[in-house]
């Protein structure tokens, strides 16, 4: 039972860490071309948003203006900018290629290994069986798969997310790009 | 890539660049921003000094520019500071486009 067990394990394993895995990090690199840019717009919208807030504040209290509404409505508009600024950037911060393809492959990978010395140890190839290293290091192996599995899901519908707000964005990109520039005199 | 240096705030959505812009073989310096509806006269100390606080002295680019009428000497135009449009920080005042 075990072993029957151990068998379709190391086969999803290697399937995971053959396919599924170099397909996700394929789609990373593929869809994140564009990530940077969008990121340092974002981060500069943020940046000025959160200057515009304090300095509504302060003429406000400077020339002592009656414009509570406008204040209260201009920050409410300005917050919700700013909420939906954060949200597309923990999801573009979160899917940093590099990280996330190290990250995976570190989870599936040692928990191909302790899979592996387990097999061995199991086998008494070296005369070394041990029940309670056995049990753990299966323990351990299984517990770094779901790890993998887990990070590949987060990476999965994150990168749904992303792909919306790139498209969003690059729409926007590439509308402004056909407005025509203003030349300089000489 | 042409950048023009903002050198004065003139109103809510009017600033001043150098060196001048050409355009339909028009010169000028004066920029009426395009993107945000001007606000009312007492919230037009808040836009003013938005946009202050925004471009001034700063490098910006000019886009999808257009003369409202044939006898203004202001040049109708998107503002963008760092690859954004200026008018999203505005967007409390209402759009004009």
């Amino acid at each position: 039972m075990i072993k029957d067990f151990i068998d379709i394990y190391s086969k999803l394993e290697i399937g995971i860490i053959s396919f599924i895995a170099p397909t996700t990090s394929y789609l990373l690199t593929t869809y994140m071309s564009d990530r940077k840019k969008i990121i340092d717009k974002l981060n500069e919208q943020q940046k000025n948003i959160e200057s515009i807030l304090e300095e509504d504040f302060k003429i406000a209290k400077e020339t002592q203006l009656k414009a509570t509404e406008f204040i209260k409505q201009s920050e409410l508009k300005q917050k919700s900018i700013e909420e939906e600024i954060k949200f597309k950037l923990v999801i573009l911060n979160f899917l940093q290629p590099k990280k996330c393809i190290v990250k995976l492959f570190c989870y599936l990978t040692l928990s191909m290994i302790l899979l592996l010395t387990d097999v061995l140890i199991r086998g008494d190839v070296f005369n070394f069986y041990n029940h309670i290293l056995s049990v753990i290091l299966f323990s351990l192996s299984i517990f770094f798969f779901i790890f993998g599995i887990i990070l590949l899901f987060r990476i999965a519908v994150k990168l749904i997310d992303a792909k919306e707000i790139l498209d969003e964005e690059l729409i926007e990109i590439s509308r402004e790009s056909e407005f025509v520039n203003v030349q300089a005199a000489k | 890539m042409n950048t023009f240096k903002v050198i004065e705030i003139i109103d809510a959505d009017t600033i001043k660049v150098s060196p001048n812009w050409v355009f339909k073989e028009r010169k000028g310096d004066i920029i009426k921003v395009l993107g945000y509806s001007t606000p009312a006269e007492r919230l037009q100390v808040f836009a003013t000094s938005r946009l202050k606080n925004l471009i001034y002295n700063k490098d910006v680019e000019l886009k999808d520019a257009q003369f409202v009428n044939p006898e203004s000497t202001a040049l109708f135009c998107r503002v963008f500071l760092n690859n954004v449009d200026i008018s999203k920080y505005f967007l409390d005042f209402g759009n004009s486009h």
